[in-house]
């Protein structure tokens, strides 16, 4: 799995806040997600930091939570059925400036690499430049044309099954009524309109559209003109509580076709074990009953059939 | 703070600028850089988004040639989205002139409590922001002389002395002790390409990586899968299969 998105969109805030909202879906499912000690501790540490956020004046700009990633990190996850490990993931966290990079940069070949080598593709979108912003900021946030033709040669190229969720962060002032719900769409499809064409188009992918609440006491304020640069201000709001919601869906949408994609691809002799020992049918049973909890509020794009789980 | 200006052969700055799109990447390397792919590498593989709160520093030794890098340092500046900036200085030196000033000066920052160590970061990011800002002049080293932490503490001497030629340790303070003894008192190392790392939590195949590289390594590391001593001369298969039988017995 990769996350894909320019600098400063949120791809680390929302992977911390992921990955502690995983240590709760532990509780509720017989799948048990375990990440390495060490990324366990990297991960509690961001999501800790995040958490400061309630210490910050209100109505000021919010200042600084977590570093900006400098290359590429891998975060190791297993995931165990009845206590045995079915699948190993690698959630990989990157420099935003790396959608942007050349054949000549010393992280292109890795990057692309593991981009071709990704099932689930996370772009993460500055969901108050795709409202507020004008054309321009909007484009030099979130880079959708930069995006698209990153992505182009990998889901054409590349004939595996993908799942691209575009998930939408800093939008928590448009979460509030339908009417700003569908604004929010909107601006979204206007924006990516090229890549939704494409996705329309391959018969291997799915996207979901999904926007978040990572932080949810953070709002959009005003737009600031700062050196000729314009910058987003946010502001802690002093009603609301640090409460991210939502957080678990893009886990359960990759997760469930992860295990899913990991299922159909067992080999002869695995299915015929596990059909013998009655394993087939627990792990069908778990699998649907994780995937059930799924929202289906939100708007798919391409071949939705991917992500079914059939009964 | 206590320092000693050194001479400098060549200085590189590796941190961001402020707008979107100025990403981290090396924007200063100044003067005679002669170990600058190996300090790159290094810098990528066991500094770079390594977190874990653990002075993170490297030093290399190859030829003639001496190189530090002290790495993760925040500056003053902050970025586009309202994030500190951080930088990471890479020097390089004669190496048969100013090995031991560097080897000391690495071995202080190991022994110093978290908040001299703070001072230290403040000291190098200011000699770092100077030629970042002088950047209009990016191959020319503007600063001639850097200032250096000399030893103004010992190291515990009652602690078991390194003797494996590549080691990853836990970063735990007596750790840190045995590490800066080692460096002190190995002022003519006898290799032609040593490197000692102290970083956070960076796991054993990277540490097997970067001993592959070096005649020579010593790495403090605050990884989980580091928490007894691994001599990274022995396979990585031959670690994983000890580790395997101690957990079956």
């Amino acid at each position: 799995m990769i996350m894909v998105g320019p600098d400063g969109v949120g791809k680390t805030t929302l992977l911390a806040t992921m990955y502690h909202e995983l240590l709760r879906l532990n509780n509720s499912s017989s799948f048990e997600f375990a990440a390495s000690e060490d990324t366990h501790h990297d991960l509690q540490e961001a999501y800790k930091k995040l958490t400061t956020i309630i210490r910050q004046p209100t109505f000021t700009p919010t200042g600084p939570l977590l570093k900006g990633t400098a290359g590429i990190i891998e975060r190791q996850l297993n995931i165990l059925f009845k206590g045995k490990k079915e699948l190993d993931l690698v959630f990989c966290d990157i420099a935003g400036g790396l959608i942007r990079a050349d054949k000549n940069h010393p992280d292109w070949a890795d990057f692309n690499q593991k981009l071709e080598q990704a099932l689930v593709i996370i772009n993460v979108i500055d969901g108050s430049a795709l409202i507020e912003g004008d054309e321009l900021l909007s484009l030099t946030k979130n880079e959708p044309l930069q995006i698209y033709e990153l992505l182009l040669s990998t889901l054409i190229d590349n004939q595996k099954d993908h799942l691209l969720l575009f998930v939408i962060t800093k939008c928590e002032a448009w979460l509030k009524n339908e009417q700003d719900r569908k604004q929010l769409e909107m601006r979204f499809e206007k924006h990516y309109e090229m890549l939704i064409k494409l996705i329309e188009k391959l018969d291997n992918v799915v996207g979901v559209l999904m926007p978040v609440k990572t932080l949810g006491c953070v709002e959009f304020t005003r737009i600031e003109n700062n050196n000729h640069e314009k910058e987003m201000i946010f502001v802690r709001k002093p009603n609301l509580r640090f409460k991210p919601q939502n957080i678990d869906q893009p886990l359960r949408y990759a997760l469930a076709y992860a295990l899913l994609a990991h299922n159909q691809n067992r080999g002869n002799w695995n299915k015929f074990i596990r059909w013998l020992w009655n394993e087939e049918v627990a792990f069908q049973q778990a699998l649907t009953e994780f995937a059930e909890a799924r929202s289906r509020t939100f708007k798919i794009y391409g071949n939705s059939s991917l992500i079914e789980v059939i009964k | 703070m206590v320092v000693k200006p050194v001479d400098l052969l060549g200085a590189a700055v590796h941190t961001r600028d402020q707008q979107p799109g100025q990403d981290y990447n090396w924007y200063i390397k100044a003067g005679d850089l002669q170990l600058f792919d190996q300090a790159d590498e290094i810098y990528r593989l066991a500094l770079r988004d390594v977190e874990g709160e653990a002075p993170k520093l490297a030093v290399i030794l190859k030829e003639q040639r001496i190189g530090l890098l002290i790495g993760d340092m925040p500056c003053q500046r902050i970025d586009h989205v309202n994030r500190e900036i951080y930088e990471t200085l890479y020097l390089e030196f004669d190496a048969p002139q100013f090995q031991k000033n560097v080897l000391h000066a690495a071995a202080m920052l190991l022994l110093c409590p978290k908040n001299n160590y703070k001072r230290y970061e403040k000291h190098f990011t200011d000699y770092a922001e100077t030629l970042f800002y002088n950047s209009s002049h990016a191959t020319h080293l503007v600063l001639k002389t850097v200032k250096l932490p000399i030893v103004s503490q010992q190291p515990d001497f009652s602690l078991i002395p390194i003797e494996h030629q590549k080691l990853a340790l836990f970063s735990t303070l007596e750790n840190r002790n045995r590490c800066a003894r080692y460096l002190i008192h190995s002022t003519h190392l006898n290799t032609h390409h040593f490197s000692f790392i102290s970083t956070g939590r960076l796991n054993l195949d990277k540490c097997y990586q970067i001993a592959h590289q070096s005649e020579e390594c010593i790495l403090l590391t605050l990884s989980q899968e580091a928490q007894t001593e691994v001599n990274l001369q022995r396979s990585k298969l031959s670690f994983m299969l000890r580790q395997k039988m101690k957990f079956s017995f």
